[in-house]
């Protein structure tokens, strides 16, 4: 068997082959390594993320109007509160797909943030329909009682025009009930408490009255107006209740994702910017090395084809 | 030389030609921008007027894939969607008895009772929950309901009524046409939910009032309204549906299940879903839409008439009763909310 003798200097080339190709491999995965990271933040997803926060802000604010709109207005329509929290669980959804400049430890601290909103969310809607029951059965109330004044002072002025009734007595309870119907109207908009007392003794005042001029309950319900008083009194306290903890949960749910989101779209851009310099710093020391690799190269042949010849 | 300067000139007036037409062009852009946004304020105007009503008319259009409602409407007609090929969902909910059975409670498959009035099934895509204790977030989650209850279309699992459907080569090469999935769970779903979404009645005499056509209603139809309003009964029933975006207790004002007699498991209410005993005889409250066509009434079908509905929930949702003149003009007002689905009346 005959045995290949190389000769030294072209021993040394295999091996010098071999560092350059081990080199090389490792050139092109840092190279890969450094492009990738210094790719541009995408700021379209930046954009679109941020305009889906900004967009559940504004549904936020509209929501809060809307309760607001639904407490204090003399009819309200819950559509629109309906539909409001309908696209907001949407957007939150939409918002789970974070982007991809954001880094793992940001990725689990919005996470976390998402969570809690989606919690405040959820508590908002059982909010909102508490609220919703709540709110009409204290409307119902005050739309009815006006009616039911009327229904009764023109009852009574009958009466008087019949001659079976004194006039006297008539205004009397005529001007009471007009008082307790003011009265609770400025109590469903007022925070006056001195107002659920004055209620209090003017529906007393109606009870002793219709025992003094001996009144049927078909004559006068009083129970009737007495109950609807009752549901005004219990009711609007818990109205503005859920009305408060309704625009607390919004306030409470914009809780600095947006602020959050853009320190670390521009934290994701100053680590970009120094993965740049640095690919740019690599790529000259690597075109130097090249160049240096060629030269020696070349300086090399001549003297390894004369060895050759020799 | 002269030739020179009449070319120059040409030029020039050529150059203040162009420059007048664009000035005029930019002039007329402007001046129809300017239309655009008079349209706009003028629709916003007439907002503004129908949002001063606590009920807002249904859109006249709804735009949906025709294909899917076509293969929804088979769907939804198809007693193959039963165990037993007996029961569809047009069964309870038929398209010319006002979207329901006119049964006091619904018998479901073998003739069983669902314990249950079924509800309307036009307007359904517009409520914000579905069933009477609200159990179904969407159109889509409604559809397991009666599907996988045994008492109402015999329970069949959805591979199985996979299975079924898969036997029918037009409904497979539909699905495959509209789907890209072909059949499964959720296509059938969204067909059957698109359909239902197809159901909707717009242009009531009372839509075309509130859109500003004063005249489509009657006086005694508008008084109606009026007394509507001053009972208190549009707190609940408002919005789009005149009604059905909200729950309330049903017994304000004394006990209507005492009254009534024979507590069943339905009259919980929505208790049945949250298990909070707040919720206890909480329903959705229901849409008025097209209601003098949807007898008997209420979640247990008490109420035979329209008539003996307004009379209850006088006595039960505010403590009175209401004079007969006041029911038969709120009953005048309710008749106006009868719709049109197709473009024919309901």
């Amino acid at each position: 068997m005959k045995t290949i003798n190389f000769p030294k200097w072209q021993i040394n080339t295999f091996h010098q082959q071999r560092w350059v190709m081990i080199g090389g491999v490792i050139a092109m995965l840092i190279s890969i390594f450094l492009i990738r990271q210094s790719l541009s933040v995408r700021f379209t997803q930046y954009q679109q993320y941020r305009d889906n926060l900004i967009q559940l802000q504004t549904l936020d604010a509209e929501f809060e109007q809307e309760i607001l709109k639904s407490r204090y207005q003399l009819y309200a329509s819950y559509d629109r509160l309906v539909q409001n929290l309908t696209e907001q669980k949407s957007l939150q959804q939409q918002l789970q797909i974070i982007p991809r400049f954001v880094n793992l430890s940001e990725r689990k601290e919005i996470q976390q943030m998402l969570k809690e909103r989606e919690k405040l969310l959820e508590k908002k809607v059982e909010l909102s329909e508490e609220f919703k029951s709540r709110n009409a059965l204290l409307k119902n109330s005050l739309r009815y009682l006006p009616l039911l004044t009327q229904q009764l002072t023109q009852k009574l002025e009958a009466k008087v025009q019949s001659n079976t009734w004194d006039f006297n007595q008539t205004s009397i309870l005529k001007n009471t009930l007009n008082d307790l119907i003011q009265n609770l109207l400025l109590y469903n908009i007022a925070v006056d408490e001195q107002l659920a007392s004055n209620i209090i003794n003017l529906t007393e005042k109606l009870s002793q009255l219709e025992l003094q001029y001996e009144l049927t309950a078909d004559e006068f319900p009083s129970q009737i107006v007495r109950a609807h008083t009752n549901i005004i009194l219990t009711t609007k306290p818990q109205v503005e209740q859920l009305t408060t903890q309704l625009i607390q949960a919004s306030e409470q749910q914009s809780n600095g994702l947006e602020q959050r989101l853009a320190q670390t779209y521009q934290q994701a851009i100053r680590t970009t910017t120094i993965y740049r310099l640095t690919t740019y710093v690599w790529f000259v020391f690597l075109l130097i090395s090249i160049n240096y690799l060629v030269l020696q190269k070349i300086r090399q042949q001549p003297v390894n084809t004369m060895i050759d010849k020799g | 030389m002269k030739f020179v300067l009449l070319k120059r000139f040409k030029t020039v007036y050529l150059f203040c030609i162009l420059f007048v037409l664009a000035i005029l062009a930019a002039l007329g852009i402007t001046q129809l921008q300017q239309q655009g946004s008079d349209f706009v304020s003028n629709a916003e105007v007439s907002d503004v007027a129908m949002a001063a009503e606590p009920i807002q008319p249904i859109p006249l259009k709804v735009e949906l894939d025709e294909e899917k409602v076509e293969l929804g409407n088979q769907l939804f007609h198809d007693p193959r969607l039963s165990s037993n090929d007996t029961i569809s969902c047009a069964t309870c909910h038929l398209l010319d008895k006002g979207g329901t059975d006119r049964r006091v409670t619904s018998e479901g498959m073998m003739g069983r009772n669902t314990g249950l009035n079924s509800p309307t099934v036009f307007n359904s895509g517009f409520h914000f929950r579905l069933n009477w204790d609200g159990e179904a977030a969407t159109l889509e989650d409604q559809i397991d309901g009666p599907i996988s209850t045994a008492k109402e279309m015999g329970g069949l699992t959805w591979p199985d009524l996979i299975y079924k459907l898969e036997q029918s080569t037009e409904y497979t090469t539909t699905f495959k046409q509209i789907y890209p999935d072909g059949m499964t769970r959720d296509t059938i779903k969204d067909a059957l939910a698109t359909f239902q979404r197809s159901l909707y009645t717009p242009n009531a005499p009372f839509d075309q009032y509130l859109r500003g056509q004063d005249n489509a209603i009657s006086a005694a139809a508008k008084q109606g309204y009026n007394r509507f309003k001053s009972y208190g009964c549009v707190t609940c029933h408002q919005g789009m549906l005149v009604g059905g975006n909200m729950y309330q207790k049903l017994g304000v004002f004394g006990d209507y299940f005492a009254d009534r007699g024979t507590l069943i498991e339905s009259d919980l209410g929505r208790y049945n879903v949250t298990k909070d005993d707040r919720d206890r005889h909480f329903f959705k409250v229901p849409s008025l839409r097209n209601v003098t066509l949807t007898a008997p009434y209420f979640h247990d079908g008490n109420a035979a008439t329209l008539n003996e509905a307004i009379k209850l929930m006088g006595k039960y949702q505010l403590g009175v009763d209401i004079p007969q003149k006041d029911v038969d003009s709120i009953i005048i007002f309710l008749r106006t909310l009868t719709g049109e689905y197709q473009g024919n009346p309901l």
